[in-house]
């Protein structure tokens, strides 16, 4: 049994969080996990090509091949930076040339849970910055805005382009049986990764024709090319013509900025940061050589806090002064919007299937982790008498910050959770432990299980779209819960077949 | 980059001349007219090791802890291209990228003997691969004009201090009365790889004004030094046009070329060109500022002109 901690958000595949502590379990951890090569101890059909391959290539060629291809990565500057005495200032997220396969079918089921999901928190943010009907209705309750960090009182009664206020959402889904996937966490901020996806592509290509040609995989590299049409619908009502799109960056120091300048590359905008970038009246400039020039859509890579100095941190110096302003004026469109994180906060993601009925009419494609809200005193108390079973988490907590993994943890632990259980229940969820799928990795002896979830991304502009693909992530030590890159962590390329 | 290929190259030069001790009286002088050519004699010096091939071409190619070694360039410009990669395409980064991470693991032993001259054309092709990729993949758009006016102006300061290492040779061998040698001269040729294009224009033996001529006033030699201030002049009408407004730079530079045509020569011509570099030199440093003064660089980046900026 393991549990999943999710993907953490922007910045923090390098994190070193609470729940990283190195949880080595027995190889018996992977019994009852679903394994995605096998069944009932035959191939599944989708993985033969590449059963096939990997014994005809034999171990000793395809860790060679990982030697070549992390040299690949290297060259091409796939680093993270990592803080901190004694570290490589620019590491490798480790990649296992073994990938993660679905088929048609599961796609379909997949991504339209993802973009139904979507459209129900673009609507539910729509709705609590405005009238609040599911409020009203009682299906939210308020108090779990109202004590949301991530609720910005700034965006109340305002309407971004399009009412689109995350327009890309990265949905961490878990795979616990062939039929049953389960949404662990929604990231409507600044939801990182999706480079590593198309990367992870382009070098399995490059490395492996043959391997890549012996199935009919679906491309990911539209991407760029959808975000960027997402943006461009999303201009603000101040622009008149073509959209022009910048991404603001916290700067090449940043861990994440290798995927900021790769994603501008790949859309042909400008990287910018926050000096570079100034408001006059209800527009927003980019200095050039050649003098100012208009910016109307901002793909943001920092967070709220950082945004503008004149409404949020005033010692921030990643943002742009009086951004806020030139936005609410509709003189630039801000993706994501601010105040995108009272979506994706975990006091609320107990209550997204109810978002989708209320706001889509429909039954959820997709399921919720079983959760307990500790804010209501029958389920805190649940919580606490099943603390060793059971998962907890903070609400406001992302990358496994603040968290007790019940079935590892020490007494002491446990009794000083219970201590803040009860101090503030509201700051806490809890969930059980949960068994991930496996797939196989390149180890030195062959191929080996390893737990891995996955993160499919979901643009949101004129309608939903996702390419068909995701970034797998798989804790590399044995028995590992852990995905966080910082923990040995590391990622897979994920391929849809055609049906 | 430019400077890092530079740098290899006055090190392969220094090489070369160390080779024939009987020429130049002794390995030591051409080690320590180097360091001092490249401004780097002040750094090296309170190190108290011996000025020999090992620990000057270690100081220059290897050593994190100066600046302008040949790892810490292609580190610095790793950095500037990082944080300009959207004026750079994937090609180009890759090939900085590259560079930065093949010289992060060379061995110190790679510095001794024999062993040199190969980690010297590992950097010199590293630099000629960079400038393909930039020649091949970058629109000829403001950023390629400010790239093209990075490597010229830092070209031209290298050739000047190549120049002066030379001249300096020279004058020290007209002192001891032995005015038939040109070797300094011909090895100048040899460390920019000129001796082919040398023989095709000037059809005649090495000497020390033709060699001049060929490093100062050639209008076809791309490493003559109007041909680096024509190439700036060039590029700032590119930027002049595109602008619509006429940068004062452009006026300097176009003085700076006028200079360069008053190069002395003949009776005299040691002397003369050891002011005429110094001040090149000088000129050449201004023209960078005013460039970065002209089109902003200052302002946005906080004092740090195009030629760090641009040239990556």
């Amino acid at each position: 049994m393991t549990l999943g901690t999710g993907i953490p958000k922007e910045g923090d595949l390098t994190g070193v969080s609470a729940s990283s502590k190195v949880h080595n379990v027995s190889k018996s951890s992977y019994d009852g996990a679903f394994n995605e090569m096998r069944s009932n101890g035959q191939i599944r059909n989708l993985y033969e090509n590449v059963h096939r391959w990997i014994n005809e290539q034999g171990v000793g060629t395809l860790l060679s091949k990982t030697e070549e291809a992390e040299a690949l990565f290297r060259r091409i500057g796939i680093t993270f930076a990592v803080y901190g005495a004694n570290s490589d200032p620019e590491r490798l997220i480790p990649f296992d040339l073994v990938p993660r396969i679905f088929d048609a079918s599961e796609w379909e089921r997949l991504s339209q849970g993802v973009a139904q999901r979507a459209l129900a928190l673009n609507a539910f943010l729509k709705d609590v910055y405005s009238n609040g009907e599911i409020l009203k209705a009682g299906i939210v309750p308020e108090s779990a805005v109202s004590h949301s960090a991530g609720y910005l009182d700034l965006m109340k009664d305002f309407n971004p382009p399009g009412d689109v206020y995350t327009h890309i959402v990265g949905t961490d889904l878990v795979r616990t049986s062939r039929d049953t996937f389960l949404v662990l966490e929604d990231n409507c901020r600044t939801p990182s990764g999706v480079s590593y996806m198309l990367e992870n592509r382009e070098i399995m290509v490059r490395m492996f024709p043959e391997l890549v040609a012996g199935d009919a995989i679906q491309p990911v590299n539209s991407y760029p090319q959808l975000l960027r049409r997402a943006l461009e619908w999303v201009k603000p009502a101040k622009c008149g013509g073509r959209p022009s799109i910048v991404l603001l960056s916290p700067g090449p120091y940043n861990s994440a900025y290798y995927e900021h300048s790769f994603l501008a590359d790949e859309m042909g905008i400008d990287v910018v940061e926050g000096a570079d970038l100034f408001v006059d009246g209800d527009l927003v400039w980019m200095r050039t050589t050649e003098g100012p020039r208009r910016v109307d859509v901002i793909y943001r890579r920092i967070d709220d806090d950082f945004l503008d100095p004149a409404q949020f941190n005033p010692e921030s110096v990643l943002g742009v002064r009086n951004l806020m302003d030139a936005y609410k004026a509709g003189g630039v469109t801000i993706a994501n919007a601010p105040g995108t994180g009272i979506a994706d906060n975990k006091a609320i993601y107990p209550y997204v299937p109810d978002m989708i009925r209320f706001y889509l009419g429909e039954e959820p494609l997709l399921d919720n982790v079983e959760t307990w809200r500790c804010s209501e005193p029958s389920q805190c108390q649940h919580v606490i008498e099943n603390l060793s079973d059971l998962v907890v988490k903070r609400v406001d907590g992302s990358g496994g910050y603040g968290m007790l993994i019940g079935p590892k943890a020490t007494a002491q632990e446990k009794q000083d959770f219970v201590e803040r259980l009860r101090r503030k229940p509201e700051d806490f969820i809890a969930q059980p432990t949960l068994a991930l799928s496996t797939c196989p990795v390149l180890v030195e002896e062959g191929l080996a299980p390893r737990h891995v979830d996955f993160r499919p991304f979901a643009i949101v502009g004129d309608g939903v779209e996702l390419v068909p693909g995701g970034l797998t992530r798989v804790a590399l030590k044995d028995g590992s819960l852990v995905v966080n890159s910082s923990q040995g962590g590391g990622v897979k390329d994920t391929w849809v077949l055609a049906s | 980059m430019e400077r890092a290929e530079h740098t290899a190259r006055l090190v392969g030069m220094a090489y070369r001349m160390s080779g024939l001790k009987g020429t130049f009286g002794g390995e030591t002088s051409e080690w320590h007219s180097i360091l001092d050519s490249l401004g780097s004699l002040h750094r090296f010096a309170p190190s108290d090791l011996d000025i020999n091939q090992h620990n000057v071409a270690r100081f220059l190619i290897l050593d994190t802890n100066n600046p302008s070694s040949v790892t810490c360039c292609f580190e610095q410009a790793r950095q500037n291209a990082k944080s300009n990669r959207a004026a750079l395409s994937r090609e180009v980064w890759e090939v900085i990228n590259s560079a930065w991470g093949d010289i992060r693991v060379i061995s110190q032993e790679t510095v001794f003997g024999a062993a040199l001259p190969t980690l010297l054309d590992l950097v010199i092709r590293t630099v000629a691969l960079y400038r393909g990729t930039i020649d091949g993949s970058i629109l000829r758009d403001d950023r390629y004009d400010f790239l093209q006016l990075g490597i010229m102006i830092e070209r031209a300061d290298n050739v000047a201090r190549l120049l002066d290492v030379c001249n300096q040779r020279e004058k020290k061998i007209a002192q001891s009365g032995d005015k038939g040698t040109t070797h300094h001269w011909m090895t100048a040729l040899h460390a920019t790889s000129s001796v082919r294009a040398y023989y095709a224009l000037y059809k005649d033996d090495v000497c020390a004004d033709r060699v001049s001529d060929f490093f100062v006033s050639n209008r076809v030699n791309p490493r003559s030094l109007y041909f680096c201030v024509k190439s700036v002049a060039v590029h700032l009408v590119h930027l002049e046009d595109r602008y619509q407004f006429r940068p004062a730079c452009l006026g300097n530079a176009e003085a700076l070329l006028s200079f360069i045509q008053q190069e002395p020569g003949g009776e005299g011509r040691a002397n003369g060109l050891t002011d005429f570099l110094a001040r090149f030199v000088g000129l050449n440093a201004a023209l960078s500022d005013q460039i970065a003064h002209a089109f902003g660089f200052r302002d946005a980046k906080g004092g740090v002109g195009p030629a760090s900026v641009l040239e990556g």
